[in-house]
């Protein structure tokens, strides 16, 4: 996948861009690997990239992560042509994905969450909220404001008006 | 973050306990589309409790836009629940689905889109009324993309009597009745475990206009009424198992794209294929029994030339179709694309799957499951497919024949890319097995010297084959 990159490079058609983390990190990737960010692909479209794209929201080592999503997942859309490639790449990205989403808590996963809603990468967005649904669905409402640290900001007045309004949510 | 005086209640104290940084409240912090993107991916009832949590989310709940209700959000989870009988437990649930459904729906913001609505509850009359009418309502105010109700028997299938089942299709109908409105807009719909009379399927079919998908379990009519016609302009996914009628006759189904049927009992084919052009999937699962003849595809799918992917299964049972010559078959099977031949009966010799190979020149990926195999193609030498691509083998085992009908599809396949070896799948409940079928160990090979040289058994003399596209997965 590397040597394919740096065909791509020869060729003309892997442009690369410089991307700054807030910390001040630099990162190097080719146009290809950049767009899949809507908010890049749209900077390169408007020619804005030259002097490397700062992105005040995000630190260096979530843009790392990020960084790193997008190269791997920018080689399926190269290798689509050959079939075989593709579907052992698939096999690949999967594994990837679920690793990288497995060891996501709290507050990476909400860090990453807020890059790649920022840089709209509508896949690792996806991906990353579904893990959040997937640590609250099946807890109680205590067990959920416990693992998310939710404070509970309602008077005791209020807080019998809503369990009044939505019974049907609460067991008791 | 604005900090509230001391003399409110810290009740997430607990979590931080053991963590002397102060622990963020991240969740909601973050802004309204992605919260909404996080709740709109669970199940609404436990959406909404989330949205109950706080002040910053409370007003989410009006804006959900895929609304999934089910009686499963509503298992009590408190210890109690061993002590309550079963019938106080699903009254109490199928109440709490009809509340939320009317609550939820009466209070939504209408000017946020309402793309997906799924219900399912137990048919009980006068929650069903309920949910019937806010979702009559909802539909009258948004443009829903997809409707769908999922109605469940209260009872389970084991210990229902035949006039269970006619009570619940009785009730049923008498809810279909009063709320027509809302099964007109539906646009899937499962039932199951019911006894109808005679025009009640048709005349759900005909006044649920919007439906795509339709699943009938255990849906029976009076055993008087043996056919059932079909016809509809939209319905894209059919599903029916154990309808015990003698035939359905598919008169015209213009955007039916896949079929599942399963477990019928009429001696002869159970369908007939009318006016379905868009028909490129077929599943068919049945346990033959003596009086059933054998299925001749070349006759049955005669009129139904358009099927890509085919998945035939025998429940580890006889097997009905017949093999046919290729001459006979290849017309009808001339578009398939994948076939999968599961629960093949164990210890049986299926060299007859071969057929299906020969007759189906488009032919990219292939599947047996529980298979024992011998392969021997009526055209040995000059056979040849161009196609098939991919062949996936459930249940391998290290064997001569297992190896030998791959080397023969290896031949014969000149482009296959991918031969995917399974292990057996193991079985939830093996009573399903004939008890004189003695079950042997597993012979799956675990290292990767043993693959390896499996490997190189199994195409060793063959010329223009690799033994890397073999793989052995788990």
């Amino acid at each position: 996948m590397a040597a394919a990159a740096a065909e791509a490079t020869t060729d003309g058609g892997g442009k690369m861009i410089i991307l700054i983390s807030a910390d001040g990190k630099r990162f190097e990737v080719t146009e290809a690997v950049a767009s899949q960010s809507q908010l890049i692909s749209n900077m390169i479209e408007d020619d804005c990239t030259e002097n490397g794209v700062r992105l005040p929201n995000v630190d260096g080592d979530i843009l790392t992560m990020v960084v790193d999503y997008c190269n791997m997942h920018a080689g399926d859309a190269a290798a689509a042509g050959d079939t075989m490639k593709a579907s052992s790449t698939e096999e690949e990205l999967k594994k990837f994905d679920a690793e990288l989403v497995q060891a996501l808590e709290n507050p990476v996963l909400f860090k990453l969450i807020l890059a790649a809603n920022f840089l709209n990468i509508k896949s690792l967005l996806d991906m990353t909220c579904q893990r959040v649904a997937d640590m609250m669905s099946g807890k109680t409402p205590e067990q959920m404001r416990e693992t998310f640290s939710i404070e509970n900001d309602f008077t005791p007045e209020e807080e019998a008006a809503i369990r009044q309004e939505n019974a049907w949510a609460f067991d008791d | 973050m604005k900090n509230k005086k001391g003399s409110r209640r810290n009740r997430n104290k607990s979590a931080a306990h053991n963590n002397h940084l102060p622990v963020v409240d991240r969740f909601t912090k973050l802004p309204d589309d992605v919260l909404l993107n996080i709740l709109d991916r669970l199940n609404t009832p436990d959406a909404v409790r989330t949205c109950l949590l706080s002040k910053r989310t409370i007003h989410l709940r009006h804006l959900l836009s895929n609304l999934n209700i089910s009686l499963h959000s509503f298992l009590p989870h408190y210890y109690g629940y061993y002590t309550t009988s079963m019938d106080a437990i699903r009254i109490h649930m199928n109440a709490a689905v009809s509340d939320a459904t009317d609550n939820i729906l009466n209070f939504r913001n209408q000017e946020i889109p309402l793309r997906q609505l799924s219900i399912t509850f137990y048919l009980k009359y006068y929650d069903c009324l309920t949910i019937g009418k806010a979702v009559a309502r909802a539909m009258a105010t948004h443009k829903l993309d997809s409707a769908e109700f999922i109605i469940l028997p209260d009872k389970k299938l084991q210990y229902c009597t035949v006039d269970d089942r006619r009570h619940n299709g009785k009730q049923l109908m008498t809810f279909f009745y009063a709320c027509t409105d809302a099964f007109a807009g539906l646009t899937r719909l499962h039932l199951r475990n019911l006894k109808l009379a005679e025009t009640d399927i048709s005349n759900i079919i005909a006044t649920c206009k919007r439906l795509e998908y339709l699943r009938l379990s255990m849906c029976q009519t009076e055993n008087s009424v043996l056919q059932l016609q079909v016809e509809h302009p939209w319905l894209a996914e059919l599903d029916i198992s154990s309808a015990g009628l003698e035939l359905v006759e598919l008169n015209s189904l213009p955007n039916l794209k896949r079929l599942v049927f399963s477990l019928w009992l009429c001696p002869q084919e159970p369908l007939s294929f009318g006016n379905i052009p868009l028909l490129s999937s077929l599943s068919l699962t049945n346990v033959s029994m003596r009086w059933q003849k054998v299925i001749r595809l070349s006759q049955f799918l005669s009129s139904a030339l358009t099927i890509r992917d085919l998945h035939l299964s025998f429940l580890s049972e006889k097997i009905w179709v017949q093999p046919e010559c290729p001459k006979l078959l290849s017309p009808v099977l001339q578009n398939l694309q994948v076939l999968n031949l599961d629960e093949l009966p164990e210890g049986r010799d299926i060299a007859w799957t071969c057929f299906f190979l020969e007759a189906a020149p488009s032919l990219k990926e292939g599947f047996c499951e529980k298979t024992n195999v011998e392969w021997e193609s009526s055209a040995p030498d000059g056979f040849r497919h161009y196609n098939l691509t991919k062949l996936t083998i459930y249940g391998f085992q290290p064997n001569e024949n297992f190896m030998g009908y791959i080397r023969h599809v290896m031949e014969a396949a000149v482009n296959l890319e991918d031969i995917s070896l399974y292990d057996r799948k193991v079985l939830e409940c093996c009573e399903d097995l004939d008890p004189n079928i003695k079950v042997a160990p597993s012979g799956y090979l675990e290292t990767i010297q043993e693959q390896e040289l499996l490997k190189k058994q199994i195409t060793e003399g063959l010329v223009m084959v690799s033994p890397h596209i073999i793989h052995f997965r788990s």
